[in-house]
């Protein structure tokens, strides 16, 4: 029962917090801890990291107790692209300018879902582009570089 | 009288032009993201936070505060004609709107949600104004360990009012609150948690977190939950509502008011809470509950009223104590930071006119909401048929460009790409997101404070519980902590959020 309530939806949880609380206090093990009169830059997120290590076992406790509902099924199609087309305009912004930066970012992110003509892809792009460029660049003068740098100079 | 001296200078301060029209912007883009699901304030306010860097901070403050409650109004139109609430807050409106929608009912419905907000709008913004001051002088004689305490009263109120399970919501904010610690350790200069990164050693930007939190996330869940959206074609019907439905409807906005004006300025409170409660209430009282449900007109005037008088109290701890509600308030609190002010009872004392202006176009942002929801409904209805294959994208660009322009770093964004699946593996594991913003903004606060309160009491760890003031904050959050833990309380919770 117990080990069958491990994979259900609290248990996951409480573990998250668990091992995000350990990895804190392991990557700050070197930070000094000093005293409560003089603290050092480690007191307060050891303490708070330990806090969570707590907090995660609780949860944990209470999701192997209680069965929670299991896990919604994870859509990996929408999760990736999406995620994908904002690392992609973030690797490609200054590299390859805003136009070709927001081209790949839309592209990718209209994959996404199932069935895009490739006609509506490109004309959004474009539309995007537009206003993009209209609104941010134009319009509040912010310095981002439209095209990449080897065209430009 | 004091307080007509400072509504004067209000006035004078939001009738500006360039502030009527920032106004009038905020309230406009407000009602425009309230009617569309999927996207909600938080990702708003966030996406257009870089827009407002130029602007002077009162009008920058005056339109961020009109999109949270302009979307309360928007929220309900949406409710009521497509079933789908355009905001977490209208979600109770969705029982009897709808109905009365299909009643061929709309145009009372949306009438009636416009009026109450309109109502409890003038009432909070009355109270924010009276009650504001006040709270701010109590605030004076705080020092750091009252701060830290009030603080951790805060973040715990927040979890006790939130739906779901405590010691979850509790451990979002612990989360948050050691997200908040990246970066330069600003008593001693040491970097910590950053791995060496230059672009962390300022910590992350909380743009950054509430993009990848409630924009990315949200878009991604909104795309894997594909459902058709079909707008109600028929008529509106006739807006104003026969006599005896406003007489009922006028006792509804009243208490709707009431609930949510006291129910906003409590931390965790806020629109979403306000509307549900005001819901449970109008049912619990009325002769004939069965009608709840059936389109009955006091279930959509109660909760809309409250909503939008909760979205503007819970401005009052915010700009009073320093200490957002609420993750809207959290991203004000940002807001004002970037542009230079600490939030805190001084704003009031030092910058009156933003403070009074801000309260004064609030009420001003009603009367827009008023002309901008009742003769102009049907230009609404028809943005609720922009199919969302084109939304996401826009919304997108928008979120991406928003977080690069903070401090032209491309880091940022790749940064706020983890934080949106950070935010879809909460979604799947059910914990909310909100409880970490808020933890995420108080956080250096609450090391600052702790810190210095030991300090000046020489390391004596007492001091929290040996100042009177500090002592029974801290034993009010013990006690609230203790209720909720409480089998019997957990119950009725599990009931209250179970009616929607």
């Amino acid at each position: 029962m117990v080990i069958n309530n491990l994979v259900r939806r609290n248990s996951l949880a409480g573990l998250f917090f668990i091992v995000i609380g350990m990895a804190a206090l392991l990557v700050g093990r070197g930070y000094r801890a000093g005293t409560l009169l003089s603290m050092g830059p480690g007191y307060f997120p050891r303490a708070i990291s330990a806090l969570l290590v707590l907090l995660g076992a609780l949860v944990l406790l209470d999701g192997l107790r209680n069965a929670s509902a299991s896990m919604e099924r994870w859509h990996w199609r929408p999760l990736l692209l999406i995620l994908f087309g904002v690392v992609l305009f973030g690797w490609g912004l200054e590299r390859f300018g805003l136009v070709a930066a927001t081209a790949a970012m839309i592209v990718c992110a209209c994959m996404a879902e199932r069935d895009r003509r490739w006609p509506e892809i490109v004309l959004l792009a474009i539309a995007l582009n537009a206003i993009g460029w209209s609104v941010f660049v134009e319009g509040i003068g912010m310095p981002i570089p439209l095209w990449p740098t080897a065209v430009t100079g | 009288m004091e307080l007509l001296d400072n509504l004067a200078l209000g006035l004078h301060v939001a009738l500006t032009w360039a502030n009527l029209l920032y106004c009038l912007g905020g309230v406009a883009l407000g009602t425009l993201i309230g009617v569309l699901p999927g996207i909600g304030p938080v990702a708003t306010i966030s996406m257009l936070l870089p827009l407002t860097f130029k602007l002077e901070p009162t009008s920058a403050l005056i339109m961020l505060a009109g999109i949270y409650y302009g979307a309360q109004y928007g929220g309900s139109t949406s409710a009521i004609l497509v079933n789908l609430p355009g905001e977490a807050s209208s979600v109770v409106t969705c029982l009897d709107g709808y109905a009365m929608a299909r009643n061929g009912r709309a145009g009372h419905a949306l009438a009636v949600a416009a009026i109450g907000s309109f109502v409890a709008g003038c009432v909070a913004t009355l109270a924010l104004a009276a009650f504001a001051p006040p709270l701010a002088a109590l605030a004076f004689k705080f020092g750091a360990a009252e701060y830290f305490s009030l603080m951790v009263l805060g973040l715990v109120a927040a979890v006790v009012l939130a739906q779901g399970s405590v010691v979850k919501a509790i451990a979002m904010i612990v989360l948050g609150v050691l997200l908040g610690l990246v970066g330069m350790d600003t008593t001693t200069g040491d970097q910590r948690y950053t791995f060496g990164l230059p672009e962390l050693s300022d910590g992350i930007g909380f743009v950054v977190v509430a993009m990848g939190l409630f924009g990315f996330a949200e878009i991604i869940v909104n795309l894997e939950r594909t459902g058709a959206r079909d707008v109600l074609k028929q008529k509106l019907g006739k807006m104003l509502p026969p006599k005896e439905d406003m007489r009922r409807a006028w006792k509804a906005i009243a208490r709707g008011t009431g609930v949510g004006s006291i129910l906003g300025v409590l931390p965790g409170g806020g629109a979403v809470l306000g509307s549900f409660a005001s819901y449970m209430l109008e049912k619990r009282i009325a002769k004939d509950p069965s009608r709840f449900g059936k389109g009955a007109i006091e279930g959509v005037a109660g909760p809309e009223s409250a909503n939008n008088a909760a979205a503007q109290t819970s401005f009052i701890p915010m700009l009073t104590l320093g200490i957002p509600p609420n993750a809207v308030m959290a991203l004000m609190v940002g807001a004002m930071t970037i542009h230079g002010i600490q939030p805190g009872p001084q704003v009031m004392t030092q910058q009156p006119e933003l403070f009074w202006g801000m309260v004064v176009s609030m009420w001003i942002g009603n009367l827009f909401l008023v002309i901008l929801n009742l003769p102009m409904i049907g230009l609404w209805v028809r943005l609720l048929s922009v199919p969302y294959k084109y939304l996401y994208p826009t919304i997108l660009l928008f979120c991406v460009i928003g977080i690069y322009s903070l401090q032209s770093s491309v880091v940022d964004v790749v940064l706020a790409a983890g934080f949106g699946l950070l935010g879809y593996v909460f979604i799947k594991l059910e914990c909310e997101a909100a409880p970490l913003l808020l933890g995420f903004v108080l956080g250096p606060m609450l090391e600052d404070n702790f810190r210095r309160a030991l300090t000046i009491a020489r390391g004596d760890p007492t001091v929290f519980v040996t100042r009177p003031l500090s002592a029974s904050l801290l034993a009010l959050a013990a006690v609230l902590l203790l209720i909720v833990v409480a089998p019997a309380v957990q119950r009725v919770r599990e009931t209250a959020f179970r009616e929607s």
